[in-house]
């Protein structure tokens, strides 16, 4: 096999910087099927040498899984497709993968589950370049036993706690949920990817991770190799792949200039120095402003009391049941996690949102309900009703944990009234076998976010003490349209006539009903549509942390009467280049000159 | 050292299956095998299966096969056998 040399001259890339602050780390490319990776450097000679001995006892595990596959298969469709395992037994043996896996460990001196990664990849690489379309088959054969050998690596002990990881950019065509729930964040420093959105799911846990993060770069999965340095800029949206020294340097020199909105003086927070109650300073149209935080582990409030926050505003507890299988998770693990966050943002309130995944996430359900469109299928509350016990576990540990009196309970997917009364049945159940009392311990809100809800939001709010509007999904399912899916997704989307008299309805339900309606979808954080659910009147905000600076200073900046002016002029355009047009170029026409440049260098509109 | 010309004759080519009969051929014997296209400068080693595959070889590709060890011989006329037999 020819040797497959990396490619290590300099490349810039240009995309959307979606998350704030620059981060120089190493590339690790995440394919589909292949569970993420770490990485660090073996000093000690004994603990390299017991770290061989862990790789070659993962080879060893893995051909007997294969072999037994083999004769499994050799019994039931005869010689010939067993064979096929045998090649994969071969593979794994070979010295061009096993063999050049053992030598990059012993001369980088790296992890095993690093190297798999590596010489995976590079073999892959030198597959592709052939352009036979047998042979392209023959990658995801390749993939499949790398995939197989993490899993036993995974299985072993670690060889010894290493003191020092390397800084991981993760580099991939999209994330998804069930990608980060397997991954370390500490050493995670942030996100590259192909597609992806403003909304997407990188772009919103980058966010509230505070790392950097820059999407719709095209094709870096295919121009970097997993190991190559990388210089993040997440808030020009450049990368630089094997940067050059001087580029290094200046890189350096950059990040040292910009602070991070999430500090005091970053650049989109203007708050004077000294000053700790911006709320005061708000127009009267905005004095009854809550601004909440999204997270989804418990978080010190304290940092933030200075920008004025009432709490959390949606937890996503989804980290809970991702952390472990299911049938290993208990009422103590989500005890464990709501105390905390009880404790963490009081005097502040909590809305812990109930489970919010699909049904393909889970093992349990996966057999019975195969979906073909998740999207539309078993998730949500709808999943929660299904795995019964689970659900209850939550809620009660919800309740338990309930002794500061700061917690809410939030129901995501929402279609039908019978959810709810559900939920009502369940909560009240638990309520009693916590409390002794026959009612429920605690607030219940439900989540608008299925257009059915703006039929059922009269009959709603009988039923619950407050709402959650969650603009990710509403705007999806409005406009049937996926966020991900860049080539038919406009950033402007959200400010569609119809996606507008949606959020005009629900907001007048709301209000006539005097019920709270919490906005927690991405819409809350955006620079341009933030200004649009103040001008329709939303009045509580569940913003992403690092974005608290900039969304203070824009509602300490307007008023009610710019607010009017600036949505009805929005609310006569129709058509999608029209909208842009307003957001890009006629802003200043309502909003000071100052946070109009705010604004649009947060979207970075300059750099299109 | 024997060196031979052979052609890939079954329909599919040098595909996974007929690479794992024939490393698992070449693996038995003590000499060294190495394959390579003619016209192309990368040899590969007959006893690697990622080697073997990446010649990406169809029906009709012609190789040139070097044996060189104490068991040339054998190991050579097993794998000529081999290619006559379309690797059944």
């Amino acid at each position: 096999m020819p040797a497959i040399s990396s490619d290590m001259t300099m490349k810039t890339l240009k995309g959307y910087g979606v998350s704030p602050g620059f981060s120089v780390g190493q590339v690790l490319k995440v394919e589909q099927g292949l569970p993420p990776v770490y990485k660090f450097r073996i000093a000690d000679d004994a603990v390299l040498e017991r770290e061989l001995l862990r790789f070659d006892e993962a080879i060893a595990r893995t051909t007997e899984e294969l072999r037994s596959f083999q004769h499994k298969l050799e019994e039931k469709l005869g010689r010939d497709h067993s064979l096929m395992i045998q090649a994969h037994i071969m593979i794994l043996q070979d010295h061009h993968f096993s063999g050049a896996i053992r030598d990059y460990i012993r001369a980088e001196r790296v992890n095993a589950e690093w190297a798999v990664t590596v010489i995976n990849e590079r073999i892959r690489e030198a597959y592709r370049k052939l352009q036979d379309p047998y042979l392209q088959d023959k990658i995801f054969d390749i993939q499949d036993i790398a995939a197989r050998l993490l899993n036993n690596i995974a299985g072993w002990q670690e060889n010894h706690a290493p003191e020092h990881y390397e800084n991981i950019i993760l580099v991939s065509s999209e994330v998804n949920l069930s990608l980060l729930g397997l991954m370390d964040f500490s050493h995670l420093k942030g996100f590259a990817v192909d597609s992806g959105g403003w909304t997407s799911h990188t772009s919103i846990i980058a966010r509230s991770l505070e790392i950097p993060a820059v999407i719709h770069l095209k094709n870096i999965t295919s121009l970097v190799h997993t190991g190559d340095l990388v210089l993040l800029d997440g808030s020009s949206g450049t990368v630089h792949i094997n940067p050059d020294a001087a580029t290094v340097a200046r890189f350096h020199q950059q990040a040292r200039s910009v602070i991070s909105p999430a500090t005091e003086s970053g650049p989109y927070c203007l708050l004077p120095e000294g000053e700790t109650e911006p709320v005061a300073k708000v127009d009267k149209a905005l004095r009854d402003l809550r601004i909440y935080l999204n997270s989804e582990m418990p978080l010190e409030l304290g940092n933030y009391q200075r920008f004025g926050v009432s709490g959390i505003g949606l937890f996503r507890s989804e980290f809970v049941f991702l952390r472990k299988s299911t049938e290993k998770i208990t009422l103590a693990d989500h005890l464990e996690v709501y105390q905390q966050l009880a404790e963490a943002a009081y005097p502040g309130t909590v809305n812990i949102r109930t489970l919010d995944l699909g049904a393909d996430k889970f093992p349990e359900t996966q057999g019975r309900h195969p979906e073909i469109n998740p999207a539309l299928g078993l998730r949500g509350i709808r999943l929660s009703l299904e795995l019964r016990d689970l659900f209850r576990d939550q809620l009660k540990a919800i309740v338990m944990a309930n002794t500061r009196n700061n917690l809410q309970v939030t129901i995501p997917f929402v279609s039908s009234l019978d959810e709810i009364l559900a939920v009502k049945v369940l909560l009240r159940d638990v309520s009693r076998e916590v409390t002794g009392r026959d009612e429920s311990a605690l607030p219940l809100g439900a989540m608008l976010e299925i257009p059915s809800t703006f039929f059922l939001v009269d009959l709603l709010a009988r039923e619950v003490d407050f709402f959650a509007l969650g603009s990710n999904d509403l705007v999806q399912y409005i406009l049937a349209r996926d966020r991900n899916n860049m080539p038919h997704w406009s950033p402007f989307d959200s400010a569609q006539p119809g996606v507008r008299g949606g959020l005009e309805l629900l907001r007048r339900k709301t209000a006539e009903h005097k019920k709270e309606i919490i906005c927690c979808g991405e819409m809350a954080s955006h620079p341009f549509f933030v200004l649009m659910l103040l001008a329709l009147g939303y009045r509580s905000l569940s913003i992403n942390p690092a974005m608290l600076p900039l969304i203070r200073y824009i509602t300490r900046t307007v008023d009610g009467k710019s607010l009017r002016r600036f949505y009805q002029q929005l609310s006569a355009l129709h058509t999608l280049p029209e909208i842009e047009d307003f957001f890009l170029h006629r802003l200043g026409d309502y909003f000071p000159e100052p946070l109009v440049k705010t604004l649009l260098h947060v979207y970075r509109a300059e750099m299109d | 050292m024997l060196t031979r010309e052979i052609e890939v004759r079954n329909p599919l080519g040098l595909h996974a299956r007929a690479a794992a009969r024939l490393v698992d051929l070449t693996s038995g014997f003590r000499s060294r095998i190495v394959f390579a296209r003619p016209g192309r400068n990368e040899q590969v080693d007959g006893k690697s299966i990622l080697g073997i595959l990446m010649m990406a070889a169809s029906r009709g590709t012609r190789l040139r096969v070097r044996v060189d060890g104490p068991d040339e011989e054998q190991a050579l006329a097993a794998i000529e056998a081999m290619f006559a037999g379309d690797f059944k």
